[in-house]
């Protein structure tokens, strides 16, 4: 028999799933109109179709989210609280020792992490942060240049592509471990798109701390 | 290829809107056709300003002088920089330069993103509703193809506009500015000759720029020239990242990991 732990509820998953979705879809459509060249050989209809799914992901982007937080807002004040948590020495040497980890996995050891890893806690904010912004600046760049000034606009025409390339190279490493392509986190996709449960031996590795708290108590065990 | 430009010279200017019209005519730009369509903007101006469907408008600003109050007309339209901001940030590769100079538009391949509405100092371009597409003067370079001169300069009753090579038409232009000057109108301007890498519609401003509703040093603003670096940077930043990463990767080959209990000790452990 295996312990598992509820690490995700459906909520969560379903809301981490159609973001997901939609941001990956925003990042192909907005690259059409990012990367010179690409315009012109897709041609003018492929241009605005794609413009055309751009602003539907968008909305689906910006609405998932709040739909999530209306839903379970117990869920979202404890997602909340642990990213704004306050740092202790386990958290301070994860940061320290998560380059050599990524670079030496088989010889680094890294120590216990609480609920929400340190350096997941640092990420998510700035992806958090630069995903309000990009909508932000979104909705000033679907209003047009006819409703505000030109100045306004190519300002958020500049911050929407620089919190893009925030959010990709964001995306790209919490890709990297989250799907389990880094190999200590082998395995872990399925917490967010699977059941949303963790063994017991990849929670005492990845979350020591909040493992033992949660086998302790039971509550979110399974047993299987 | 000899670069070509329009002089037009407010001083001679008499406001009758002959080119406004005949370039409505020549690119068979709709107007409105109803009665008080248009909002009274308390001017003679008969648009507020360029639109969709209208690519040149003259205007009507006023000018203090000596003797009173005068008439400051103007000449608005895309003054074809040689150094266009609008064909920097295009996206669809619609605005391009000609050699003779003309920064031609072609709706074929714009895809109505807006980008060079917001990015030229002038507000020039504008968005065409009905096609969904940006829109602006293109020198009718179709007719100058054809040895012939822009719609606009043909029609002129005043001889308020000329077009020849660009070169000719800056000694033109600064051969009145000195007449004007040497007839007492002392804030007489010269504009196009060298702002935005100097531009192809010239104008002489018989009361100063700012008399005629005309930009004084014009450039492109800071966030479209950081777009040039930004590009770039953007795919150094994913190029650095995905490389790191499949090094990681590469590092963790053979990685095993062990299991471990709530007790802390590993399985092998406790066998």
């Amino acid at each position: 028999m295996t312990r598992y732990i509820q690490r995700h509820s459906l909520v969560a998953r379903w809301v981490h799933g159609i973001v997901a979705a939609s941001c990956l879809t925003l990042i192909v459509t907005g690259l059409v109109l990012f990367i010179p060249g690409v315009p012109e050989a897709l041609g003018v209809a492929t241009v605005q179709l794609t413009r055309d799914l751009h602003r539907v992901f968008a909305v689906a982007f910006m609405a998932v989210p709040l739909i999530g937080i209306a839903i379970a807002p117990k869920g979202f004040v404890h997602f909340v609280r642990n990213l704004f948590s306050r740092w202790d020495a386990d958290d301070r040497k994860f940061m320290r020792l998560f380059p050599k980890y990524l670079f030496s996995c088989k010889r680094t050891h890294m120590p216990k992490q609480h609920e929400l890893k340190s350096g997941q806690r640092f990420i998510d904010v700035v992806m958090i942060g630069a995903s309000i912004l990009i909508a932000l600046t979104g909705v000033v760049l679907w209003a047009g240049g006819g409703s505000v000034s030109a100045a306004v606009f190519s300002w958020s025409l500049l911050l929407h592509d620089v919190s893009c390339i925030v959010i990709v190279v964001g995306l790209l490493g919490h890709a990297y471990l989250g799907t389990g392509i880094f190999q200590p986190y082998r395995g872990l996709w399925r917490l967010m798109f699977g059941n949303g449960r963790v063994s017991e031996s990849d929670a005492l590795y990845h979350w020591g701390y909040w493992a033992e708290e949660e086998l302790a108590s039971g509550r979110n065990v399974v047993e299987k | 290829m000899t670069q070509i430009a329009i002089l037009y010279d407010s001083s001679k200017c008499v406001a009758c809107k002959g080119c406004q019209v005949q370039c409505k005519q020549w690119n068979m730009l709709p107007s409105p056709l109803g009665k008080n369509v248009e909002e009274f903007s308390s001017s003679y101006q008969s648009m507020p300003d360029l639109n969709g469907d209208t690519r040149l408008i003259v205007t009507y600003d006023e000018a203090g002088t000596a003797g009173g109050v005068e008439w400051a007309f103007g000449r608005r339209s895309c003054f074809h920089c040689s150094e266009p901001a609008c064909m920097a940030v295009c996206t669809g590769s619609a605005i391009s330069q000609l050699p003779d100079g003309t920064v031609m538009q072609d709706k074929t391949k714009c895809v109505g993103c807006k980008y060079c509405m917001a990015a030229c100092p002038f507000g020039t371009p504008q968005c065409r509703d009905s096609l969904g597409v940006a829109d602006k003067c293109n020198l009718c370079s179709d007719r100058v193809a054809m040895g012939r001169e822009p719609a606009c300069v043909q029609t002129c009753p005043a001889g308020a506009m000329t077009f020849g090579p660009r070169d000719e038409m800056v000694a033109a232009g600064k051969k009145r500015v000195q007449a004007l000057k040497a007839e007492g109108f002392g804030k007489a301007e010269l504009y196009g000759e060298t702002e935005m890498g100097g531009m192809h519609v010239l104008h002489v401003a018989k009361f100063g720029l700012e008399a005629h509703g005309l930009v004084r040093n014009p450039s492109q603003s800071d966030a479209v020239s950081l777009f040039d670096i930004l590009k770039p940077l953007a795919g150094l930043s994913v190029a650095a990242v995905v490389g790191g990463l499949a090094v990681s990767f590469v590092t963790g080959i053979g990685y095993e990991k062990d299991e471990l209990h709530a007790e802390g000790v590993t399985k092998e452990e406790e066998e």
